[in-house]
């Protein structure tokens, strides 16, 4: 009787023609996903948690003006600083700062500036009431305070 | 002489993958997706001319201060944030029951002073506790008058702005006065 096998067992070679087109689409799913960093904090932030925070569905269109302590405090000190974009900025140029800012928007946008406090939980309110002053007189009306995930580990007050 | 005839030389594909995973790789180790959360508010503009406060009538006031050492004060005595809450809604819900508290929900005011030495973490707890109660009581309405939830509820929906007419949050805080 004729057993012997008369054809090779090669394996089938994986067809790997698609496997561009799958990277390809995981590849464009990232890239429209991210955003890039735009400012590099130098600003130690720990923000307060809260369970009413909204999701913000829009995209953000305005500025961030990040509120802790430097870290590195050797060549900014320890006191507390106020940071907009990548800059530290004295509080009262700020008013004038978020004006100039505001100009780089087409007119019809400007009512949608809206400005992501991201402040340290330990900041001082004087310091946020008057970053609040300087928005007022900017006539920059919407203000965010960014907060954490109630999840975090830093227990609310 | 014989003619080659000339073949497109195909485009060796193979090491599009390559490339294409590196650039997938680079993007998943720079990604990190952050959801933007917080609060949402909207300051009031600078009065352009020195004008009188609108007056308000004394019970329909809810007066909050919050103190230096983070503290709670509520028509001048110290009280939890839990408590806070509780007294919060029955003063706004209270529609003519107990003359010392609100006339309507639609009346009631909160004023809120906070103290600049006052922690900022603080300031937001409270400002989270103002909203999850003005929440609970826009949910408790719902419920009642359309028997949905009120997140269930369209935004911009004619019944959400009535929801949001009957119980608006009116939160002032005062310009900050040295004691």
């Amino acid at each position: 009787m004729r057993f012997k096998r008369r054809h090779s067992h090669t394996e089938p070679a994986i067809n790997t023609a698609s496997l561009p087109d799958i990277v390809f689409m995981l590849l464009f799913f990232f890239m429209v996903v991210t955003k890039l960093k735009k400012d590099d904090v130098k600003v130690l932030v720990s923000m307060p948690n809260a369970s009413e925070s909204i999701k913000l569905e829009q995209k953000h269109n305005g500025a961030y003006i990040h509120v802790g302590k430097p870290i590195d405090t050797v060549l900014y000190g320890s006191a507390y600083r106020v940071q907009v974009n990548d800059e530290f900025i004295d509080p009262s140029n700020l008013t004038h700062w978020i004006q100039e800012d505001m100009k780089r928007l087409p007119k019809s946008s400007v009512s949608n500036y809206a400005v992501a406090l991201r402040a340290d939980a330990d900041v001082p309110m004087q310091l946020i009431i008057q970053i609040k002053q300087a928005l007022r007189a900017a006539n920059a009306l919407q203000l965010i305070y960014s907060t954490q995930n109630a999840r975090s580990t830093k227990s609310p007050l | 002489m014989p003619r080659h005839r000339r073949a497109i030389p195909e485009i060796n594909a193979g090491s599009m993958a390559d490339i294409a995973f590196l650039l997938l790789i680079f993007f998943l180790v720079t990604t990190s997706i952050i959801d933007e959360k917080g609060l949402t508010i909207k300051l009031p503009p600078i009065p352009k001319q020195q004008q009188a406060p609108p007056s308000v009538l004394q019970r329909n006031v809810f007066d909050i201060q919050l103190k230096e050492n983070n503290q709670i004060m509520v028509q001048g005595e110290m009280v939890s944030v839990q408590s806070l809450s509780n007294q919060l809604m029955t003063f706004i819900d209270n529609t003519n029951r107990n003359p010392n508290y609100s006339e309507s929900p639609r009346s009631a005011v909160v004023i809120l002073k906070t103290d600049p030495k006052a922690s900022y973490g603080a300031y937001i707890d409270l400002q989270n506790t103002l909203r999850s109660s003005y929440l609970v009581l826009r949910e408790r309405y719902s419920l009642k008058t359309y028997n949905k939830h009120f997140n269930d509820l369209i935004l911009g929906s004619p019944e959400r702005q009535q929801v949001e007419q009957a119980y608006p949050i009116k939160i002032s805080e005062a310009e900050l006065v040295n004691p």
